[in-house]
């Protein structure tokens, strides 16, 4: 008994107040597109196991666009990338005002992206 | 050692006879025995009663679009050659019947209801006919796992055939609990016959949680399929992942590099420290200690945090991929780990002084929930359950993977079988795991992290195992043509285990039921995959 007290006197309580800071340098958080480097390979949209990235093709111009809404942080597309066009961070902080700020766009490289969404 | 193979392997083939049909080697560690349904029960019946085989998985397959027939693989494991010795037997579709061999080997029980579940291959003979994997709601004729059920196929319920033990004494009293329970645990209906308090006899039903995923990963691209391997439980990951890689590997016949070797038996440790830690303080739970609880929770966080700042997952995910590993550590998380464990060491080792020194806790431990050797031997218990009954099994000492060979560790064996011992298991493989940690620091190789895998052979099969925190863990695995997943089989820990909670509750008190079902800290999400 006196052990038990002993112990929870020196552990104090066990909830620990620990300060909002930034997550583990390794830990994997929001991806980000960070060059104008995307060669709209689509290796990314490919391997992405959430179906988080897509292809939007409009008349003239076309974007790869990202949605965190969906993305689960595996960290494939930043594995698959071979131009690393897109990153992983470990920014954790993802709440946004509105849904569409959930989505990230990213304007691909429009000669190789159009031969590539012939072949899709 | 390789010449005491080839001699034990033909004076095997010779006692057998006329009943195995050829026998062929499968990869540097298995041998395929071919041998007619017929004689089945009697060849495994050998390899298990006579030569003290280990069944370590059974595998159904629907082959018919390459020769025209479904197959069994039975697989046994004789840990003292290091070899495994697969019994297959091919049967025709339009008798899709073969003989049972769980009355004589009773661990092939929950396998052979898996087969008639799922490929609808009928065990004739077999002493439970009520269906195991897929529950009495479900159509009796349609089986998903047959080749020609599409995966987006929709079953109708029917009349449930759900059937339990009937009594016919008015003073036992049935008591069903779940699948939902009060905690956040996983579901699983239990259903008590009790006298008094004393239980006579538990139904455990489970498979709440099957979701297919060997039929979701068939015709998946490897890295796909091994994303969701590593999904299939939340605190067994890794060594579901790696036993996954493994089974590529061995199938494309890759080694990887030394340093990838000693990297995930690092995290294995890690996984299994933080699973081993948090589980000693789980089962204070079963008994009110509620200091035991907190202080668990507190080291499986640090631990947790750990694996966090050193892989970047808290659960250990995404860290193999297919030849190798994904991440490497350096000096500052070498010294991140060594600084963190000897916290936990000497904080690990106040908490258990305190549960072990605690008259109550002693007291509901000790001779709860016995599981007797026989039961264990006959049912193939293994993990922390077999070790506590005196059952001497651990694949990494048995069949060494990654860099468990390079490692010297003691496994800890005991002999009650009771709550206590498995406690007793726990504490001791934390203390192992943390000194193979220490040995894997001083003598980490340095190179490269992965070898590219070659194009895997079509139809031919190759096993991943590991031992995960509950125990052993096997992935069978077949790639077809075009470098997808044919047929893929897990066979969890608990897969094994779940059929010896009940032989374990028997004549205890009800009360009692959550703290010894809190000691084999069975998963659900593994079993029913």
């Amino acid at each position: 008994m006196f052990d038990l007290i002993k112990k929870i006197w020196k552990t104090k309580t066990v909830t620990k107040t620990d300060l909002l800071t930034e997550a583990p340098e390794r830990f994997r958080g929001k991806p980000i597109f960070v060059s104008n480097e995307c060669t709209g390979c689509q290796a990314c949209i490919t391997s992405c196991p959430a179906k988080a990235i897509t292809l939007v093709q409009n008349d003239n111009s076309s974007t790869i666009s990202l949605s965190y809404a969906n993305c689960i942080f595996c960290g494939i597309c930043a594995e698959m990338c071979e131009t690393n066009a897109i990153q992983i961070t470990n920014e954790y902080r993802l709440a946004t005002k509105t849904k569409t700020e959930l989505t990230v766009t990213k304007q691909a490289t429009f000669a190789k992206l159009l031969t590539a969404g012939k072949e899709v | 050692m390789e010449k005491t193979i080839k001699q034990w392997l033909s004076r095997m083939k010779q006692q057998l006879g006329n009943k195995v049909r050829s026998m062929e080697q499968n990869g540097a560690q298995e041998t395929v025995m071919l041998v007619e349904k017929t004689e089945l029960p009697d060849v495994c019946y050998f390899l298990w009663h006579e030569k003290k085989g280990r069944l370590f998985t059974m595998v159904g397959n629907d082959e018919r679009d390459i020769h025209g027939f479904f197959a069994l693989y039975y697989v046994f494991s004789f840990d003292s050659f290091r070899h495994f010795i697969t019994v297959k037997t091919l049967i025709d579709p339009l008798d899709p019947t073969f003989p049972s061999v769980s009355v004589q080997l009773p661990a092939a029980n929950w396998y052979e209801r898996e087969v008639k579940d799922l490929l609808g291959l009928r065990p004739q003979g077999h002493p439970d006919p009520r269906p195991l994997i897929l529950h009495g709601d479900w159509p009796e004729d349609l089986h998903p796992l047959r080749k020609d059920f599409p995966l987006d196929r929709h079953a109708p319920r029917v009349q449930s055939r759900e059937s339990f033990m009937p009594y016919d004494s008015e003073d036992v009293t049935e008591i069903p609990v779940g699948p939902i329970h009060a905690g956040i645990i996983e579901p699983g209906h239990f259903r008590f016959g009790a006298v008094g308090d004393t239980i006579l006899h538990l139904d455990a039903r489970l498979f709440f949680t099957h979701r297919g995923l060997e039929k979701a990963n068939e015709g998946m691209p490897l890295e796909k399929a091994l994303f969701l391997a590593e999904r299939i439980c939340g605190v067994c990951a890794l060594s579901h992942s790696t036993a996954f890689a493994q089974a590529a590997e061995r199938l494309g016949g890759v080694t990887i590099p030394p340093r990838a070797a000693y990297l995930r038996t690092l995290f294995l440790e890690l996984e299994r420290l933080y699973n081993h830690i948090g589980d000693v303080g789980n089962i204070c739970a079963g008994f009110g200690f509620a200091v035991g609880v907190s202080q668990g929770a507190r080291l499986k966080e640090t631990l947790q945090q750990l694996n966090e700042r050193v892989a970047g997952h808290r659960y250990l995910r995404g860290i193999i991929r297919l030849g190798g590993i994904r991440i490497d550590i350096t000096e500052r998380e070498k010294e991140d780990i060594v600084r963190t464990l000897s916290y936990v060491k000497k904080e690990f080792q106040e908490l258990v002084d305190l549960l072990f020194s605690h008259d109550i806790a002693m007291n509901r431990m000790a001779t709860t929930g016995v599981l007797s050797l026989e039961h264990a031997n006959q049912l193939e218990v293994v993990g922390v359950a077999a070790r506590a009954s005196g059952r001497s099994v651990d694949i990494r000492r048995d069949q060494p993977y990654a860099a468990y060979d390079q490692v010297s560790f003691h496994v800890p064996v005991y002999e009650v079988g009771d709550v206590l011992s498995r406690v007793r298991i726990r504490v001791d493989e934390v203390l192992e795991s943390i000194a193979i940690i220490e040995q894997l620091m001083h003598s980490l190789p340095s190179g490269d992290t992965f070898t590219p895998l070659p194009p895997l052979p079509p139809y031919r099969s190759a096993m991943g195992w590991c031992e995960s925190p509950r125990g052993e863990t096997v992935h069978w695995l077949m790639v077809g043509p075009d470098q997808t997943v044919y047929r893929y089989r897990v066979r969890s820990a608990t897969y094994s285990n779940w059929p010896a909670v009940p032989l374990a509750v028997k004549g205890n008190i009800v009360p009692d039921f959550p703290l010894i079902n809190k000691s084999f800290e069975l998963c659900y999400a593994c079993c029913d995959r």
